[in-house]
């Protein structure tokens, strides 16, 4: 990343300080970026987890659209996949920070093993590991394909 | 507390080499951050140790940007900030943290003082709060990343 990423999604926090610790703690992201009020408010923040980044804003004080799903019913407008080396230990150290997971570990049949959760604010992300093997699907697909 | 800019990244030098690089060759990465999109000019070369000065030269003309106020390698280092050839002005101040980390070092920096800045000042070039330290948290991070380069070549 020379020029650092070309895409950078913003999530809104009603509590970014609190957020990026969470973040930091339950999925492994590290600080890139932030800037701070002299309240110690985090204003704005860029946190990366391999080569991606996602930036953290302040929902409050900006426009009433920039809104966290804590203040919105829960509702989610986005979702954010994230590609790690190991999801099944990925999985583990979020539980283990307290993370609500909302769809289990499990192979997919388009050749992913990954999971669902929802973040401090109610943010929901996906974690994912390609499959080393073929995935459920295709195994299916390739008995079927065996001649009779 | 004060208003600050926070950047990190991950060195592949271990925190005694990356504490070297950063305030030996200071003057290979500053330059690569754009503040207000000028174009940087001059060189820039730390005087080791607590009360050293981090000088900027341009041409025959010398020009102090500030004092080293902590010196602990490898851990880091402090240091003022005064627009050059204002010895008088307001002054932030910068802090550059060196860890070890998996791989190499995790190197932080953290830039703070900005509310001492009046609002005519030229280190704000006209911008509200937000926006300026938006533009500073940009100008380290492309300065770090110029940092992590020059280090990771030089291994």
């Amino acid at each position: 990343m020379a020029n650092g990423p070309t895409l950078i999604p913003g999530l809104f926090y009603d509590d970014p300080n609190a957020a990026l610790d969470w973040l930091a703690q339950a999925f492994g992201f590290e600080l890139h970026m932030s800037y701070t009020d002299e309240a110690g408010r985090v204003g704005y923040a860029e946190i990366a987890l391999g080569e991606g980044v996602v930036a953290v804003r302040q929902s409050r004080g900006h426009s009433p659209h920039d809104l966290s799903p804590r203040a919105a019913g829960s509702v989610n407008t986005a979702h954010v996949a994230v590609a790690v080396p190991d999801v099944d230990a990925h999985c583990a150290r979020a539980q283990r920070a307290g993370a609500h997971v909302v769809e289990p570990l499990s192979d997919k049949f388009y050749g992913l093993r990954s999971y669902a959760v929802e973040d401090c604010e109610g943010h929901r992300w996906t974690f994912e590991t390609q499959l080393a093997g073929p995935a459920p699907e295709e195994k299916r697909w390739q008995r079927s394909e065996k001649p009779a | 507390m004060s208003q600050r800019v926070t950047v990190s990244t991950r060195v592949a030098a271990e925190p005694a080499e990356a504490f070297a690089l950063f305030t030996g060759e200071i003057g290979a990465w500053w330059a690569a951050g754009a503040v207000r999109g000028a174009r940087w000019n001059g060189e820039l070369r730390f005087e080791p140790g607590v009360g050293g000065r981090l000088l900027k030269s341009i041409g025959d003309q010398l020009f102090e940007i500030g004092r080293v106020q902590r010196w602990e390698p490898p851990a880091g280092f402090v240091f003022e900030c005064r627009e050059a050839g204002e010895p008088d002005g307001p002054c932030t101040e910068v802090e550059v943290r060196f860890a070890p980390a998996p791989g190499g070092t995790r190197v932080t920096l953290e830039h703070c003082g900005f509310e001492k800045l009046p609002p005519d000042h030229p280190a704000r070039g006209g911008l509200a709060r937000e926006a300026l330290l938006r533009l500073w948290g940009r100008c380290w991070t492309e300065r770090l990343e110029q940092a992590k380069r020059c280090a990771e070549r030089s291994r």
